[in-house]
């Protein structure tokens, strides 16, 4: 199944896909601020928003199904995502500081609904 | 007031449920779309550097995402772009 060129191609994969052209723009918005930020012009081209969301929308489905290898198969944990990412050191980084700021936000919360409650009794 | 921006959870948990057939849990959904905005910066920063180095201003073209991505693809090995998206 090798293509010519630097790319594997999984034909597999390609009944699941709806073609470029039709699938839907479910992040346009928040993808137009995202290369702003990142240092794009003020206004995107809306030619490379829509392309860009194409290959995020690429990426986030290859990273779930190699997900969904690692580990218990057909499951996604996120022990199996940061195991895919483990040599990337920006984006390991980043999974470990959103979790642990996501924990610290819960225990936060907890510590706050226990005391709204001892003090309302 | 500025906010940082950011996937919203729900479209990516959509999405990912799409592909598992199964549910995916709130810290997965987190991990995936933080993985997300750190791709999108990869790909935004190589293509203003690709701008920088040919001498070209003005917005990001779609061809200097594509070049993007065919740079960071030949050093990220876990990432293969269908090919139908790179073809100019």
């Amino acid at each position: 199944m090798a293509e010519g060129g630097d790319f594997q191609f999984d034909e597999d994969e390609v009944e699941d896909d709806a073609p470029l052209e039709k699938r839907k723009k479910i992040f346009l918005k928040e993808l137009r601020c995202m290369m702003y930020g990142f240092g794009d012009d003020r206004n995107p081209y809306t030619e490379s928003v829509e392309l860009l969301e194409d290959l995020v929308i690429e990426y986030i489905t290859e990273m779930t199904k190699k997900a969904m290898d690692v580990g218990r198969p057909g499951r996604i944990s996120v022990e199996d995502i940061i195991f895919l990412i483990r040599k990337d050191p920006k984006k390991y980084s980043r999974v470990k500081e959103l979790l642990m700021m996501n924990e610290e936000l819960r225990k936060a919360r907890k510590a706050f609904d226990e005391i709204k409650y001892a003090t309302t009794k | 007031m500025f906010r940082r921006a950011a996937f919203p959870r729900a479209a990516i948990k959509r999405l990912m449920q799409s592909i598992t057939r199964t549910s995916v849990s709130h810290n997965v959904v987190i991990a995936m779309a933080g993985i997300a905005k750190v791709f999108v910066g990869e790909v935004v920063e190589e293509a203003l550097d690709i701008m920088e180095k040919s001498k070209e201003t003005g917005p990001i073209q779609p061809k200097h995402l594509r070049e993007a991505v065919r740079r960071i693809r030949k050093r990220d090995s876990l990432f293969r772009p269908k090919k139908s998206l790179l073809n100019t």
